[in-house]
């Protein structure tokens, strides 16, 4: 199940998303780069349930991220982002704020645990020398479900 | 991104200590006040007085575990930031961020699997050391990828650690160089196979895989592919 389902995601980016020491990007980081999913310009009436905000030591770019959780389900059920960063950190945001709202959303575990590599293969890989941009916007996701624990009496260890 | 200028974050360079090819340990002491809390696995943002290399910061694991009275990073030489700091005499200054970083296992975590590629087994050393000390009951298997015999960092260390922790299993892979060492038992780049032919069934464990990102980009497809679920696997690239 899991390997049809990676086997399509490949040919949909035409390219191993593991043999990344070209400059080309995939069809899926070209459309989300063009049509980014979820970005938030204005956050001045966005009432979010928790917020985070990272910097890339290598570039000093800047992600925001706001999260709203169900407080039922304890689940993702939106999330807005704004960067300073580049078309990769700016695909790589994009699919991520899908990856955690699709599906009646993520929960706080699992968006706590989201690695890079989850990103990356939705994405159909990137060149390594963007691998830091990658990480802006799950590092940036992180802080915000920790600000929603902080703020809701949890705090935020992941045991 | 700059490190805030405060009093605290001044590290002094104590002691130096080779480790293996173009690697070494740096051991610390803060210039003022005292070494920062963290948990073993964390890394801390460095940057240098250097004239050229002012302004830039580099991640390093932090190599020594809580409680030691110095604290560790180990370098490996590469290009020019990691060469000051390989190059840094005795007495050395430099500047280094609160410890950050979530790349350690939870205390729930019993039974758990280190994949290390080359330099990425400094958050491995840190914490086998730290997790032993209080808790011998955990298992840990580490699967330690390197070149050569002599790229292997930490190990008449890591030899003395498993020889006193039972729990402890280490498990060296040498990619370019045949030894007849028997510490080494593997000769390939680490894969499924290997890792099943040494923990027989894969489920039910939490695995970190720490190197470059070639390296863990692959093991975590490799885990992926032998059905392993990615809520098992944590991962570090060091880039
Ligand atoms: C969380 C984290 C923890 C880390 N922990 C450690 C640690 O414990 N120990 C450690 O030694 N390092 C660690 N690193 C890596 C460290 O931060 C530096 O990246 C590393 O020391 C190299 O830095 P440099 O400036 O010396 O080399 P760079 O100038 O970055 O170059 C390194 C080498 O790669 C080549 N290179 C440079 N840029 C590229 C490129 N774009 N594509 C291909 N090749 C390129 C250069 O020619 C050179 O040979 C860690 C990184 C992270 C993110
Ligand atoms: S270069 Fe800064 S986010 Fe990509």
């Amino acid at each position: 199940m899991t390997d049809k389902n990676e086997k399509l995601k490949y040919d949909v980016a035409g390219q191993d998303p593991y043999k990344s020491d070209s400059w080309i990007y995939s069809d899926v980081v070209k459309e989300h780069f063009f049509n980014p999913r979820n970005v938030l310009l204005d956050d001045s009436g966005y009432k979010a349930d928790g917020t985070g905000m990272t910097g890339s030591p290598e570039c000093g770019d800047v992600m925001q991220v706001w999260i709203k959780v169900n407080p039922e389900t304890k689940k993702i059920s939106d999330c807005k982002w704004r960067t300073f960063g580049c078309a990769s950190a700016i695909a790589s945001t994009s699919v991520m704020s899908v990856m955690v709202t699709e599906n009646n959303g993520m929960s706080l575990e699992k968006a706590l645990n989201l690695k890079p590599q989850q990103i990356l293969e939705r994405l159909g890989g990137l060149p390594d020398r963007k691998f830091h941009c990658s990480v802006l916007g799950h590092m940036a996701l992180r802080e915000a479900v920790l600000d929603y624990l902080k703020k809701n009496d949890n705090t935020g260890n992941r045991e | 991104m700059t490190i805030p200028e405060t009093e605290n974050n001044r590290l002094i360079l104590k002691e130096k200590k080779e480790e293996a090819n173009d690697v070494v340990t740096l051991k610390f002491c803060p210039k003022n006040g005292e070494l920062p809390d963290f948990r073993a696995g964390q890394f801390v943002m460095v940057g240098l007085a250097n004239k050229e290399l002012s302004g830039i910061t580099k991640s390093y694991t932090i190599s020594s575990a809580p409680g030691e009275k110095l604290l560790s990073i180990t370098v490996k030489r590469k290009g020019s930031f990691s060469q000051a700091l390989y190059d840094l005499k005795v007495g050395g200054e430099i500047k280094a961020s609160e410890p950050q970083g979530f790349f350690f296992p939870s205390e729930n975590s019993q039974d758990i699997v280190f994949l290390a590629g080359g330099i990425g087994i400094t958050p491995f050393y840190s914490i086998i050391k730290d997790t032993f000390k209080k808790n011998p009951d955990k298992k840990i298997h580490l699967f330690y990828s390197n070149k050569t015999l002599g790229d292997i960092a930490f190990l008449k260390d890591l030899d003395k650690l498993s020889a006193e922790y039972k729990n402890l299993r280490i498990i060296h892979l040498l990619t370019r160089e045949q030894t007849r060492d028997p510490r080494v038992k593997e000769f390939k780049r680490l894969d499924a196979d290997i890792l099943k032919r040494h923990l027989g069934d894969l489920s039910r464990k939490d695995y970190f895989i720490c190197g470059s990102i070639g390296f863990v980009n692959d093991l975590w497809r490799e885990l992926k592919k032998a059905g392993v679920k990615e809520e098992e696997i944590f991962t570090e690239a060091f880039f």
